[in-house]
């Protein structure tokens, strides 16, 4: 009886080996993804190193710091939240060996909402250069309900991987990235009401605001200081979404830029959202070029840079 | 339950019960059912079982020091506390009801009336009481346990062997169950849930195929379920009541509620529908009528509070009462033709109580139905085609044939062909299928059961 139970369990992990071996070859190629190339590209030793999510590819153009002589680069990645910041910017350190002199992070309430830190859909922990198991994070972050998903996912990315490596594919193609320092590049614009996608919106925002990532926020934010970066907090613009959060929701999230500021940090003020017409947005939500130009032009004055006209 | 998390968890106390002394197997199965409903609750959802684990323990116990001519008032204080609590939680405050107390309570209650007519003994030992009613697999969504067939095995456990066979054909079947839940229901909710969800912008075939693909949604949902804690339980060594037997194949009414939901429509036939349709036997062919109509308007409360599930109740009752009452004593066996045709009208009448069910109000149900009527096919088709995708709808279709094909055929639920796979190598070669084809092809974002909320 022993025996067939033995072999029961040993055919038993034969049958799943290979979903988890393919799974672990996901990072075997430089990925294909725009969100991760973006990662992996970094420019080493930047003055001003920006993390954060959409409204952060979108909505700042590091190439007009570029013009004013000084080096940026622009992080942001699709539903990061504080804890892909987290991932983000400790990544940028370890995979270029350099700090950047400015660390400059994205903070409004969609940072704490529930869409941010989409594991599922942008699997940067993999991408990284010291890549996380889906097992760490499912447990440090508790997704269980999804692990299985973040396995199927990176078991598919593996194969295509492993594709890819099978045509010689190993380095990534940075030229798009590189060419814009990360940001997304759009000249469309929005339609004029700029209020779509509202079911969408909702599910992803959160009734009740977790603090525990207000504490994960500062810890990154001192660990950066303590190694000798300038760490400024900026509120890039949001529309659409800003229409869903409670107002006690939004209470806690100002009391949060309150501990950022008791604690030593810079908090840019956010800029006025009139100034910014549905021409300066792509969508609902995200800025394009035009916008993006304003709001970089806006940090630029609050950091104290001249900026060019 | 489809969760890593459940997993993991199920992993390690298979472990840990067959490899700690046998005496303590008992202690380690409460303590994981514990452990798993702490993990899903409320402190006020485990104060509520706890509750009915010590008020069900006691009123056994004090049913038990008393003559048998003298445990029905003890019974109807037993019966009255806990359908009190079932009551106050469903209609007096719905959204905090602990999660599975319908479950719990019946299981609880089946307890108490058996003990009554004598056909279990009291049970002493109040741990095997307390994992009998909140034993893990069972807790959240059934199978009802019934106390003839679960506390003999609770108190034997200890004395179980470990058996390969049990393992093994525990673990089968929650693969069966999985794939039914995350590859068939969970891909058909995704046709079925946004037309339901927003019926007023659904007209035609846009409600229509949904309403015919929402049977097999409910069923492969449940049925999933109930496969997942059947097997996880057999891997436990204990067996748990079967739930479904093809009642899709089902060739009457009441053929099919023999096969559907039979560990809660075998309680209330045993515990409502058999004693009043014999206490009113004087009433001729209105006895079992009156039984039918008591039945369903309680299973109607057990589900809860909306009227949609009376009105589910009473369409199920009254085609019930119309068989019951032309029922004529027929010896010929049915002819295939029959079967199918009989078939094809059990599948009309799931498909509209169904959208009763399923509707948030009665007014709901109209517009539906209303809705449905206005045809216009073509267009209709092609909205449903850009919403889903050609292959996604016939895909849902093939699912929906293969579940009714499986209905037609005699003999247990099991992974589909394995039965016929005699070889070791083709068995195996079945289950590498069925797992990959869920982690590749399932919807595993989700992890809520529709009768998780009963």
């Amino acid at each position: 009886m022993w025996m067939a139970l033995r072999n029961f369990v040993l055919m038993a992990v034969l049958a799943c080996a290979p979903v988890f071996l393919l799974a672990q070859l996901d990072n075997a190629a430089a990925p294909t993804d725009l969100a991760l190339q973006r990662i992996v590209c970094a420019v080493p030793g930047v003055d001003y190193l920006f993390v954060g999510s959409s409204f952060t590819y979108s909505g700042i153009n590091p190439l007009l710091f570029t013009e004013r002589g000084l080096k940026a680069y622009n992080l942001g990645t699709p539903c990061a939240g504080v804890s892909y910041y987290h991932l983000l910017a400790n990544d940028y350190v370890a995979r270029t060996g350099t700090r950047p002199r400015t660390l400059l992070i994205e903070v409004t309430p969609v940072s704490f909402a529930t869409g941010a830190d989409d594991w599922k859909r942008y699997t940067i922990h993999r991408t990284l250069v010291e890549p996380r198991s889906h097992e760490e994070v499912a447990l440090k972050y508790g997704l269980g309900t999804r692990y299985f998903e973040l396995v199927r996912k990176s078991s598919v990315q593996g194969a295509q991987a492993l594709a890819r490596l099978a045509r010689g594919q190993t380095r990534p193609e940075c030229k798009k990235v590189l060419s814009t320092l990360g940001m997304v590049v759009s000249n469309t614009q929005d339609a004029p009401d700029g209020r779509r996608d509202e079911a969408k919106f909702k599910e992803t925002l959160l009734d009740t605001y977790p603090p525990q990532k207000a504490e994960e926020l500062i810890t990154l934010a001192k660990s950066h200081r303590d190694g000798g970066e300038r760490v400024v907090f900026h509120q890039p613009p949001i529309f659409a979404r800003s229409l869903y959060f409670t107002p006690e929701f939004m209470a806690e999230y100002e009391e949060m830029l309150e501990r950022l500021t008791k604690a030593g940090f810079e908090v840019i003020p956010p800029d006025d959202v009139a100034r910014y017409s549905p021409a300066d947005r792509r969508n609902g939500d995200h800025l394009n070029s035009e916008g993006a130009e304003k709001y970089t032009e806006y940090l630029m004055g609050k950091l104290g840079i001249e900026i060019k006209r | 339950m489809i969760s890593a998390t459940f997993l993991a968890f199920f992993a390690v106390v298979v472990i840990v019960h067959w490899a700690a002394p046998p005496r303590s197997r008992v202690f380690i199965l409460l303590a994981a059912s514990a452990a798993f409903y702490i993990h899903e609750q409320t402190i006020a959802g485990i104060a509520s079982l706890a509750g009915i684990v010590v008020f069900g323990y006691l009123v056994g116990r004090r049913m038990g020091s008393l003559p048998e001519d003298r445990r029905l008032p003890t019974l109807l204080v037993g019966v009255a506390g806990e359908l009190g609590m079932l009551i106050a939680y469903k209609y007096v405050a719905p959204s905090s009801s602990p999660l599975g107390i319908s479950f719990f309570t019946f299981t609880s209650l089946s307890y108490l009336i058996d003990i009554y007519y004598d056909m279990v003994p009291v049970e002493r030992r109040v741990a095997n009481y307390a994992l009998y009613v909140s034993f893990f697999p069972q807790i959240v969504s059934g199978p009802i346990a019934r106390a003839t067939k679960l506390l003999p095995q609770i108190d034997a456990h200890e004395s179980r062997a470990f058996s390969y066979d049990d393992v093994a054909e525990g673990l089968r079947l929650m693969l069966w169950g999985f794939a039914q839940k995350v590859l068939i229901a969970n891909r058909l909710a995704e046709i079925t849930d946004p037309a339901f969800d927003n019926p007023a912008g659904m007209q035609g075939l846009m409600i229509l195929v949904p309403a015919i693909l929402l049977p097999f949604q409910i069923y492969c949902d449940f049925a999933g379920y109930t496969d997942i804690a059947r097997g996880a339980a057999r891997t436990l060594g204990i067996d748990l009541l079967p739930n479904f037997e093809h009642p899709y194949g089902a060739t009457s009414p009441s053929d099919l509620w023999r096969r559907w939901h039979m560990s809660l429509y075998g309680w209330l036939t045993d515990y409502v529908y058999t004693p009043i349709a014999m206490g009113a036997r004087g009433l001729g062919r209105l006895a079992p009528i009156l039984g039918l109509w008591t039945t369903f308007l309680l299973s109607a409360v057990w589900h809860g509070t909306k009227l949609t599930y009376i009105a589910w109740a009473s369409i199920h009752a009254l085609v019930l009462s119309v068989e019951v009452w032309r029922r004529k004593a027929r010896t010929e066996p049915l002819s295939r033709g029959e079967i199918f045709l009989r078939r094809c009208a059990i599948m009309i009448l799931l498909i509209f109580a169904d959208i009763v069910f399923r509707a948030r109000s009665l007014p709901e149900v109209g517009l539906i139905l209303t809705n449905m009527a206005h045809l216009a096919p073509a267009a209709q088709l092609r909205e449903l085609l850009a919403m889903h995708g050609a292959s996604h709808l016939i895909i849902a279709f093939a699912m929906a044939a293969l579940i009714q094909i499986i209905q037609t055929r005699p003999g247990p639920v099991v992974v589909p062909g394995v039965r016929f796979l005699r070889a070791r190598p083709a068995r195996w070669v079945a289950y590498c299928l069925v797992f990959w084809a869920i982690i590749y092809f399932g919807r595993l974002d989700t992890d809520t059961f529709l009768y998780g909320a009963f």
